[in-house]
C-alpha cells in the first residue's frame, strides 16, 4: 500500500478516534445495557434478553403515547417547520429593503435555549394572564380561549407552535443557501417559454433545490425524533404523560425511575426509528439525484 | 454510488448519537458536574495540606449557605468548598445522572424517603452511624430527623431541615369571606365554595410536575384512609384498589370540576400556583415551615399570613412531613469526607441556625431560636408532636409516585374515573414489587 492510499487514513484517523470514543462505543454500549435489567449502580445486571423491547410495546402504558408523539411532531415539522422555512427563504431571496435584518430576526429564535423558548411560552400560554389569551379575549373571541397547555388534546400542539417559532430559521437558512446557488438561465429559458412563476417554482427551483431538500428533510426528522428540552421544559411530559415523546421517556426512565436497561432500549428504538425512516429516503433520494 | 454511500454513512452516525444519550457511562454530560467544576474523584489537593470538596445543594432562599460556608473557610483554613446550586426537580436529576456516571460531588443535599435511600442503597454515601454516636448527635438533632435520614440502620446523612406542612391563607382573603380555620373536613370543604363566590380561587396548587397537587391527595387520603391504612398504603402493603383512594380520587375530581383550582392547574407551575397566594388571589395552599421565607422574599410579610393543620379528623391528626439532609460520598478519600462531615455539621449546628435563622427555613438541630420573621414555625413544628406521616414523594418508590402523578391528572381531566385511577397505581406497585423480586 503505497503513501497515497495511506494520506487520507493518517488525516481521518483523528475525527475516526473521536467519533469511535463518543459515538460507536458509547452507542454499542448502549444496546448491550437494553438487554440487561439495571439501576446503574448495582455491581451485577440481570440479563433480560429481549424483555425490555417487549415491555416497552406490551407493558408500557407510555411508549406508545411517545411513540406516536415523536411521529407527530416528525410529520408538523416536515409540513409547517419546513414548508414555513422554504417560504420565507422564497421571500427573503427577492429584493426587499431590510431583508438581511429580516433574516436576522426570522433566525434568532434558533440560536435561543430551548429552555429559554420554553419559559416564554409557558407564559404566554398562561390561561389567566397569558399574551395568547389575553389577545383573544381583546378580539373578542373569549370561546377560542383555552388552558393550552392543560389540555391533554392539544398540549402538544401547542409546544409544537413554540418549537415551530424556534426552528424555522434552520430550514430558511439552508433553503437561503440553496436558493442562493441556483443558475438563472433556466428561469430566463422559462420566460422565455411563456412559464408563469409557479410554473417556474414548481419546474425549475423545486428540482434544482433536491439536494438542499435532502438535507433539510433529514436533519428535521432527525430533530424532531431528538426533541427533548422544550417538552420537559414547558409540560414535563404532561398532562397526564400527553406530551412525553421518546426522549423525555428515556430520561425518566434511566435517571428517574433507574431503570438504565429500558431507557437504553427506548434510546435504540429511537435510533432504529431514525434509520427505518431516514436511510430509504436519504438513499432513494441522492440516487435520483445522481442518476 | 460512493457519494451516496457517504451521506447514508452520515445519517447512520447522527443516528447514533441518539443511542448515545442514555448510556450510564456514555457522553452524557451530567449537567452538574459541568457546572460544579471539580468531583469527587477529579480533584486533586496538596498532599496531607489544603484539602477541596465539592458540594450541591438547592438553590432559591439559599443564600445564607454562601455566607455559612463563607464562615466555615474562615474557621478551617485548609479547606475549600466549591458550591454548585440546582433548583428543586434539577437537582434531584442532576444527582442521579452524576451517580450513574460515578461524578457524585463530596457532599450533597437531598430530601429523606425514596428520593435519599437510592444513593445508601447502592453504598454511595458514607455511613455515618459512629460518627452519629461520638458526636451525640441525639443531643444535637430532632429525633424524626435523624429516623428519616436512617436506612437499614444505618444513618445516611447529617439532617438539615425538619419541614412540616399546613394548609396556608391570606389574613385578608379569609377576613373578606369572614372565615376562620376550619376545624373538621366539613368546615373545610364548605369554605372552599365560600372562598370561589367570595372572587378569589380557593385551591392555589400546580401539577406540572405533580409533586404540589400530591400534597392535597394525600391530605385526602389521610382524611379517608386513617393513619393506619394510609401508612399502609405508603409501605407497599395494602393494596391500593381501597374505597378510601377511590374517595380521595373523587374528591379531586368534585374539586377540579367545581372549579377549586386555578384554571389549566394541571399543566401550571407551582411557582406560577404560588404567585397566586402571593397576590392574594387564591385561598388555600399546601406548603410547609419553609413558606415564611418565600412570604418575606416575595414582597409580602409573613404575618399578613396564617396556617393550619389540615383537619383529616383523624386521631392522631397528623401533618406531612419531611427531612432534608446533607449526604457524604461514600467513595470519596477519607480526608474530603472528614472534611464533608466537618463542614455539614457546621453548618447544621445550633451557632449557624441561630446566625442565620430569619432565611434558614425549619431546622433539624435542636435548641434553636426561633426567629420574628418566621411566626409560622413553631406552630408547624408543634403540630407534629402527635405524630406525622411521610410526604408521599419520598414514601413511595418513584415509578409509583410518577403513577400517582399521573391518575392525578387523568381523574382531573376526566380520562379515567377514580376508580381506574385506583386499579392503575395498584397495578404500578404490583409491577414495581415483581421487578424487585
Amino acid at each position: 500500500m503505497g503513501l497515497r492510499a495511506v494520506k487520507p487514513w493518517i488525516f481521518l484517523l483523528p475525527a475516526l478516534v473521536i467519533y469511535m470514543t463518543v459515538i460507536l462505543v458509547p452507542s454499542l454500549y448502549t444496546l448491550y445495557l437494553s438487554f440487561f435489567s439495571w439501576n446503574g449502580i448495582a455491581p451485577t445486571k440481570t440479563f433480560v434478553s429481549l424483555h425490555n423491547y417487549i415491555d416497552l410495546f406490551m407493558k408500557d402504558t407510555v411508549f406508545p403515547r411517545a411513540l406516536k408523539n415523536n411521529l407527530l411532531w416528525m410529520i408538523g415539522s416536515l409540513i409547517v417547520t419546513l414548508g414555513l422555512g422554504l417560504s420565507l427563504a422564497l421571500l427573503l431571496n427577492k429584493k426587499l429593503k431590510g431583508r438581511t435584518l429580516l433574516r436576522g430576526i426570522f433566525y434568532f429564535p434558533y440560536i435561543l435555549s430551548g429552555v429559554v423558548v420554553a419559559t416564554v411560552w409557558a407564559w404566554m400560554y398562561n390561561p389567566t394572564q397569558g399574551f395568547v389569551n389575553k389577545v383573544l379575549e381583546s378580539a373578542g373571541l373569549e370561546s377560542w380561549t383555552h388552558a393550552w397547555l392543560a389540555e391533554p388534546k392539544i398540549a402538544l400542539y401547542a409546544v409544537f407552535v413554540a418549537g415551530v417559532w424556534q426552528g424555522v430559521g434552520q430550514p430558511m437558512v439552508l433553503f437561503l443557501a440553496g436558493l442562493s446557488t441556483l443558475p438563472q438561465d433556466p428561469y430566463e429559458a422559462a420566460i422565455i417559454d411563456g412559464a408563469n412563476p409557479f410554473q417556474s417554482f414548481w419546474y425549475i427551483t423545486i428540482p434544482l433545490l433536491q439536494e438542499t431538500f435532502v438535507i433539510v428533510i433529514a436533519t428535521t426528522m432527525i430533530a424532531s425524533m431528538k426533541v427533548y428540552d422544550i417538552i420537559i421544559a414547558m409540560t414535563g411530559g404532561g398532562p397526564a404523560e400527553s406530551t412525553q415523546v421518546l426522549s423525555s421517556w428515556m430520561y425518566y426512565q434511566t435517571f428517574k425511575f433507574a431503570n438504565i436497561g429500558i431507557g437504553s432500549a427506548i434510546s435504540w428504538m429511537l435510533v432504529f426509528i431514525v434509520m427505518i425512516v431516514i436511510v430509504p429516503y436519504v438513499y432513494y433520494t441522492t440516487k435520483k439525484s445522481h442518476l | 454510488m460512493k457519494k451516496r454511500l457517504s451521506i447514508v454513512a452520515s445519517i447512520l452516525l447522527a443516528g447514533g448519537m441518539l443511542a448515545g444519550c442514555s448510556s450510564g457511562a456514555g457522553s452524557n454530560d451530567s449537567g452538574g458536574a459541568g457546572s460544579s467544576g471539580a468531583t469527587a474523584s477529579g480533584d486533586k489537593k496538596d498532599a496531607g495540606q489544603k484539602v477541596s470538596i465539592t458540594v450541591w445543594s438547592l438553590d432559591n432562599g439559599w443564600e445564607w449557605l454562601d455566607k455559612a460556608v463563607d464562615d466555615f473557610k474562615k474557621e478551617n483554613a485548609n479547606i475549600d468548598v466549591q458550591i454548585s446550586k440546582y433548583g428543586t426537580d434539577p437537582i434531584k436529576e442532576n444527582l442521579k445522572l452524576a451517580a450513574n456516571s460515578k461524578t457524585l460531588p463530596d457532599m450533597w443535599f437531598t430530601w429523606g424517603g425514596s428520593l435519599g435511600s437510592f444513593y445508601p442503597e447502592n453504598g454511595l454515601t458514607q455511613d455515618l452511624t459512629q460518627i452519629a454516636k461520638d458526636h451525640k448527635y441525639a443531643e444535637l438533632y430532632n429525633k424524626a430527623a435523624l429516623d428519616m435520614s436512617t436506612y437499614d440502620g444505618k444513618l445516611s446523612g447529617i439532617p438539615l431541615h425538619l419541614n412540616v406542612l399546613g394548609m396556608w391563607y391570606p389574613n385578608s382573603v379569609y377576613e373578606k369571606a369572614n372565615l376562620k380555620p376550619p376545624t373538621t373536613f366539613a368546615d373545610f370543604e364548605a369554605q372552599l365554595q365560600t372562598l370561589k363566590d367570595s372572587g378569589v380561587t380557593p385551591l392555589a396548587f400546580g401539577s406540572k410536575g405533580g409533586w404540589h397537587t400530591m400534597r392535597l391527595t394525600e391530605a385526602l387520603l389521610e382524611h379517608y384512609g386513617g393513619p393506619d391504612l394510609h401508612d399502609k398504603l405508603t409501605s407497599l402493603n395494602a393494596s391500593w384498589n381501597d374505597p378510601a383512594v377511590v374517595k380521595t380520587f373523587e374528591k379531586l375530581k368534585a374539586y377540579t370540576d367545581k372549579g377549586y383550582f386555578p384554571k389549566g392547574y394541571v399543566s401550571l407551575d407551582p411557582q406560577e400556583a404560588e404567585a397566586l397566594i402571593y397576590q392574594q388571589k387564591a385561598g388555600l395552599i399546601n406548603e410547609g415551615t419553609w413558606f415564611d421565607r418565600n412570604l418575606n422574599t416575595n414582597a409580602t410579610d409573613a404575618k399578613n399570613y396564617s396556617v393550619f393543620k389540615f383537619p383529616t379528623e383523624q386521631k392522631p391528626a397528623r401533618p406531612s412531613v419531611f427531612a432534608e439532609m446533607f449526604q457524604i460520598n461514600g467513595n470519596a478519600d477519607k480526608a474530603k469526607q472528614e472534611a464533608a462531615v466537618k463542614l455539614a455539621e457546621y453548618v447544621t449546628s445550633v451557632n449557624v441556625v441561630n446566625k442565620y435563622i430569619e432565611d434558614y427555613g425549619s431546622p433539624a438541630a435542636l435548641n434553636t431560636k426561633i426567629s420574628e420573621k418566621t411566626p409560622h414555625l413553631k406552630q408547624l413544628l408543634d403540630s407534629a408532636n402527635d405524630g406525622a406521616f411521610l410526604i408521599m414523594d419520598q414514601a413511595l418508590p418513584q415509578q409509583v409516585i410518577q403513577k400517582v402523578f399521573e391518575a392525578q391528572d387523568r381523574v382531573a381531566l376526566g380520562e379515567w374515573t377514580p376508580q381506574q385511577a385506583a386499579q392503575e397505581i395498584d397495578k404500578a406497585v404490583t409491577d414495581y414489587k415483581n421487578k424487585k423480586k
